[in-house]
């Protein structure tokens, strides 16, 4: 559906993004994660047209989205807040995005916002930060574009609104189309994305089909007979995510690391249910600091 | 693909963020014209109307009918086209306004120009609708007969060139500029630049005796003359330079038809959106810095050539700190 290759972008002389290489494949949530100031906004508004990219290409089914902003009927962008809209009301807002979406459905937008209690006469501006995000959330996914960009749309909303949100964007999923959402919430993105971008130093470092990654990885708590650390740490395909005395919180990238381990004969092994945020905690530099 | 140059959805937006402003200049409109005058032929006493009427049927001089040729509203025009070029452009860089627009599945070229074509659409409305007014309120009064209502046209299609002239020159400004706060200073600098030049330029010439104190900058009907936009908008006398205007109004629609189709939104909130181009910016404002300080140091310090050439040096060198200084600086979008 949608080929990003080689992008490079810099902002003021300081690269950003330095050859970021993805495709999206139709009926698929896919994530972005990265820690602060890797330039996942950046690359959103490079797919979307809003930047243009020092290098490297964007193609929507083939074609160059920067030479055809036409293609952009079907990929909508939802940033982090819908700033730009804030002088209208809801219903200007859902008569304007019908008038540039083809697709657009106003049943369905209508809907939803009957769904969230969100009066259609009121300003944007006047909502609260929760209702402006399920109501720009709403208003991408009532274009029934092809792929649709969210930009963070979980974050600073509480808890039952952040629930709302990700329902609304799961149900609306087809087998013709996809979602890209950045986030920092990886316990979201671990429910809900199939495959995960990791962005790191402006590059794509890896990406993950989350359902081989679970079949790939193990995530094992182990308690050592030695006081003294195996050497088996060290290896490249091992990661500690925590120690406490003899007990070790660790990730194995392959099978030849867990059998490698019971050679070691530990005393006690015990497999831990994997998640988004400890992938990444490895992959983005072991510190933990959010995407 | 198939483009079309009329889209609705964009019409809708700029009417939507600038309609505020055709109000305002609908009620300017109504004030500086139709208001006066009835103000002078429906409102003022029997002795005045009457006085009138004998005045324009002894000298048939209907020309005070168009009130100075229309000069307050002209100018409230332009004014306004101003505004409207600062709201479209300038002040959509604010809060990810033009992230939006530019994530919008149309061609910057087209955005560009629907912005201009509702400027324009305003601007030839309001003039129709005010002059038309006017014309209205004086056929039905006392003075009816003398009014001939070609020179009203004649008027109103002046009145319609110069504000649509005056505003592609500073939707153009906009097309570069990276904050409102610039595109509205250098479209108030540009009124003084002209006369800023040539008050430099003669004062530097005279001191370093490359022209004797009597001779003045010969700049009259040259391309520097018409190239001033207050020229435009102030010219009096006959001989309006239409043709030069209109292509030059023409190439600056062009050129920022193209300088927004290149626009690189990540530096909005910086002065100049394009590094050539901010190039010439400090270089043309070291140059004025100079130039001024230069003169500044000639009237008040010294008055000889050391004088000059030591203010200008100073100038120079605090105009290239303070330009780097406010180029270096982001303003907050």
């Amino acid at each position: 559906m949608m080929q990003v290759e080689a992008i490079h972008k810099a902002i003021d002389g300081r690269p950003i993004l330095r050859g970021i290489s993805f495709t999206i494949e139709p009926g698929r949530i896919m994530g972005l994660v990265g820690r602060n100031g890797t330039g996942k906004t950046t690359l959103m508004r490079t797919l979307v047209g809003i930047y243009d990219p020092d290098q490297g290409s964007v193609a929507f089914e083939g074609m160059d989205i920067h030479k055809y902003p036409e293609l952009k009927r079907d990929v909508v962008f939802v940033p982090d807040a819908p700033v730009a809209l804030e002088a209208y009301t809801i219903r200007e807002c859902a008569a304007w995005y019908g008038q540039i979406y083809p697709s657009f459905d106003l049943f369905y937008f209508t809907e939803a916002m009957e769904r969230f209690k969100l009066p259609m006469n009121k300003r944007v501006r006047t909502l609260s930060k929760g209702m402006k995000m399920l109501f720009s959330t709403a208003l991408g996914l009532s274009t029934k574009a092809r792929l649709i960009l969210f930009d963070e749309p979980t974050n600073g909303v509480d808890a039952v609104t952040k629930k709302q949100l990700l329902s609304l964007i799961v149900e609306s999923l087809r087998k013709d189309s996809s979602i890209l959402i950045s986030s920092h919430m990886l316990n979201e993105l671990d429910r809900i994305a199939d495959t995960v971008v990791l962005l790191r130093d402006g590059r794509t470092d890896e990406t993950w089909d989350l359902e081989q990654l679970r079949q790939h990885m193990k995530k094992l708590q182990v308690v050592f007979t030695a006081t003294e650390p195996p050497a088996w740490l060290a290896r490249e395909d091992v990661f500690v995510l925590q120690q406490v005395g003899r007990v070790y919180t660790v990730m194995l990238e392959s099978d030849e690391a867990f059998t490698a381990l019971k050679r070691e004969e530990p005393m006690f092994i015990d497999e831990l249910p994997l998640s988004l945020e400890d992938w990444f905690m490895w992959k983005s530099g072991g510190d933990g600091d959010a995407a | 693909m198939q483009r079309s140059i009329f889209v609705r959805a964009l019409w809708w937006k700029e009417y939507r963020q600038t309609r505020v402003l055709l109000w305002l200049m609908m009620i300017a409109g109504f004030f500086s014209t139709a208001y006066l005058h009835m103000r002078e032929v429906w409102f003022a006493s029997p002795q005045v109307i009457v006085g009138l009427v004998e005045y324009l049927a002894k000298t048939q001089e209907t020309n005070w009918l168009l009130h100075r040729n229309y000069g307050g509203f002209m100018l409230l025009l332009v004014l306004g086209g101003f505004l409207l070029s600062l709201w479209q452009l300038g002040h959509e860089r604010r809060n990810q306004m033009s992230e939006q627009t530019f994530a919008l599945p149309y061609p910057r070229w087209v955005i560009y120009v629907t912005k201009w074509l509702v400027s324009v659409a305003y601007i030839v409305f309001v003039v129709t609708a005010s002059v038309a007014l006017d014309i209205l309120v004086l056929k039905l009064s006392q003075v009816g007969a003398y009014v001939h209502v070609i020179d009203f046209i004649g008027r109103g299609f002046h009145i319609i060139f110069v504000t649509v002239a005056a505003y592609t020159f500073t939707l153009f400004i906009g097309s570069f500029t990276g904050t409102w706060t610039l595109q509205a200073a250098l479209s108030i600098i540009s009124l003084f630049l002209y006369e800023f030049f040539t008050l430099m330029l003669q004062q530097l010439l005279y001191i370093f005796m490359i022209t004797p104190i009597y001779m003045e900058l010969r700049l009259r009907g040259t391309f520097w003359e018409k190239f001033n936009l207050t020229n435009w908008v102030f010219h009096e006398g006959g001989n309006y330079p239409y043709a030069f205007v209109g292509v030059v109004s023409l190439l600056l629609f062009i050129a920022g038809m193209v300088l927004y189709s290149r626009n690189s939104l990540e530096n909005n909130g910086k002065l100049v959106l394009f590094p050539i181009i901010e190039k010439l910016f400090i270089v043309g404002f070291v140059l004025c810095a100079a130039l001024f300080s230069g003169n500044l140091s000639y009237d008040t310090l010294y008055p000889g050539r050391l004088g000059y050439a030591a203010g200008a040096g100073l100038g120079t060198i605090i105009g290239y700190i303070i330009i780097r200084t406010l180029t270096r600086m982001r303003v907050r979008t």
